[in-house]
């Protein structure tokens, strides 16, 4: 039957290909050569004009992010070669669906091109996320698992010997001698791990503590207590937690724990903080995106994502670490479970057209960059997160995944 | 441009009929081909030396209507809609597509199958490449291509059980 049905593929193929129109309609592709043309010469018009009128309306371009024209280029992947054993070590999640009853998360390590799985959490209600490698010589692996309905998850810890060859017992995250208490993660552009821990569990009115965890794991800094919200986003510098009735409140010093009332696009549906953490850019659930500069509390509304008009149809923001904003969205139309990948330049969101959608950026102290990419642009994003470490030949980590944390190569990498 | 390239204009009139082979078999649709090759060709078109200089502008076009056709969501988004019964192909000039394609339930199958395995399956059925030149195409690894194929494969097989497939090899 296989090379019957080869034959019949090929055979079907070919035949009816013989149906396809001849002629290409020659002044029709001039016609729309043009169109594009003149399109591009107005976006580049409407993306200098924007960036005039923000400049002397806000005073000072929000890192240059509505337009290019200050940015360095994108940067390429890297091109310097790097044979297997110069792969650092990539620890990243892996959803088995065919794990009894509903499904497992396994959280696996590839050291020195070898896969091992760490631990294997039943999917239920849970879910998975690896923060980063700490600790001394940063083998220490760091993730939380297990979601309360406000997504706190509990924090477990494994330590890699030092050639890779053997695990210690998977073990809870302690802060001298003490296992931390639920909350949510921040792993920032400094790759410090922010753990932002509820007085009261799954509760989205209790007030929190927010702790940076220091490189080695054995200290924190102390609380930076905060009021009642749920947690939106917290940097060395800033913290933003919404309220019940979609209100931005950002702290900027510990002494802070109201914060300022920011306003914003509506309810929020994405969150994501610059690589130099100077910037918030938020998404709400109307499609509108703005940026929030975390010095001034400004905010720049950005341009309405093309063809993107339904309710909840944005669903993330994302920043590469050249500092130029990306955005996943779904079309909410016959495509619902689709997704679209978008980029911000020159003052107007870019469709992506690149095979491999990337879906999200990570930046990190290793010499390579790391990134969570879906490699088939139109599939669900909760969950198709083949994830590709961009090393030099890239490392593909499979499908099914949904984060990943390369290990700094150096101790002073971080 | 050195003469030994083809103009834009000799180009497309030499292979033109190709592309639109080539995007027929990736859209199933006749007037999505011709939309599709056209788009293609007009955001070549103003840069037709630096593909006109490439190793083999035909490839470099046929990669670009193949990725053009796996991200065209924003057409699909608003002028298709999802359905169980799957149309028959356009039948166009009283043409081939009446006599092969009411008949063809491969063809009709492919039709159904995600974008990126029809694609697949079309660049090496249709095209003949290989894994290797497939992944190369659409950017992804060799591997994977192997399991879009499979999987594409597999739902034909199950949604063609109990079908003779012979009559499509005829």
């Amino acid at each position: 039957m296989t090379h019957d049905l080869d034959d019949a593929i090929r055979a079907s193929l070919r035949r009816n290909a013989e149906a396809a129109p001849t002629t290409v309609d020659l002044d029709g592709v001039r016609d729309r050569a043009s169109a594009i043309r003149r399109r591009r010469l107005l976006d580049t018009t409407l993306a200098v004009a924007a960036t005039v009128v923000v400049a002397l309306g806000v005073g000072v371009l929000v890192h240059g992010i509505s337009s290019n024209q200050t940015l360095p280029p994108p940067v390429n992947p890297p091109t310097a070669t790097a044979g297997p054993a110069a792969l650092p070590w990539i620890a990243y999640t892996n959803f088995d669906a065919n794990a009894q009853p509903s499904g497992a998360d396994r959280i696996q390590l590839r050291i020195n091109g070898n896969d091992r799985t760490v631990r294997t959490v039943p999917r239920g209600s849970s879910l998975v996320t690896v923060l980063g490698w700490y600790g001394p010589d940063h083998r220490t692996l760091v993730w939380g698992e297990g979601q309360t309905p406000y997504l706190e998850q509990l924090f477990y810890t494994v330590t890699v010997s030092a050639d890779g060859s053997t695990l210690s017992p998977v073990a809870p995250l302690q802060l001298r001698g003490q296992a931390l208490t639920p909350g949510r993660s921040f792993v920032g552009a400094d790759g410090l791990l922010r753990l932002w821990m509820p007085d009261t569990i799954g509760s989205a009115t209790s007030p929190a503590s927010v702790i940076t965890i220091n490189d080695s794991l054995d200290g924190a800094s102390a609380p930076w207590r905060v009021g009642p919200g749920g947690a939106a986003f917290a940097t060395a510098t800033a913290i933003g937690r919404v309220t019940g009735d979609s209100q931005l409140y950002v702290s900027r010093s510990p002494a802070d724990t109201v914060g300022t009332l920011v306003p914003v696009c509506g309810s929020l549906r994405a969150v994501s903080v610059s690589p130099d953490a100077g910037v918030v850019a938020l998404g709400c659930s109307n499609a509108h995106a703005e940026l929030i500069d975390l010095a001034t509390l400004k905010g720049t509304r950005l341009p309405d994502i093309p063809e993107v008009t339904d309710p909840g149809t944005l669903l993330g923001l994302w920043w590469s670490p050249d500092g130029h904003l990306h955005a996943t969205t779904n079309p909410g139309t016959a495509t619902a479970q689709t997704t679209d990948a978008w980029t911000l330049s020159g003052g107007a969101w870019t469709h992506s057209t690149t095979p491999g959608v990337v879906t999200r950026f990570f930046t990190t102290g290793a010499p390579t960059l790391r990134l969570e990419r879906l490699t088939t642009d139109g599939v669900a994003a909760d969950n198709a997160g083949r994830l590709i470490v961009e090393t030099n030949p890239p490392v593909d980590l499979g499908p099914a995944g949904s984060s990943v944390a390369v290990r700094p190569t150096g101790l002073s990498a971080r | 441009m050195s003469s030994s390239q083809p103009s834009f204009d000799a180009f497309v009139a030499a292979r033109g009929s190709a592309l639109l082979r080539h995007a027929y078999v990736l859209t199933g649709d006749r007037h999505l081909a011709e939309d599709l090759v056209q788009e293609v060709l007009a955001h070549l078109y103003r840069r037709w030396d630096k593909v006109a200089a490439s190793t083999s502008p035909e490839a470099y076009v046929k990669t670009s209507v193949t990725r053009q056709f796996l991200s065209w969501r924003r057409r699909r988004s608003s002028a298709e809609r999802p359905t169980d019964a799957v149309p028959e192909p356009r039948a166009a000039h009283g043409d081939l597509s009446d006599t092969f394609a009411g008949d063809d339930a491969v063809w009709r199958q492919l039709a159904t199958l995600p974008r990126r395995q029809r694609a697949i399956l079309a660049l090496r059925f249709y095209d003949d490449q290989s894994d290797a030149q497939i992944a190369e195409i659409l950017g992804i690894s060799a591997s994977a291509v192997r399991a879009h194929a499979s999987r594409g494969i597999t739902t034909l097989r199950e949604q063609l059980a109990g079908t003779d497939v012979s009559g499509a090899m005829s």
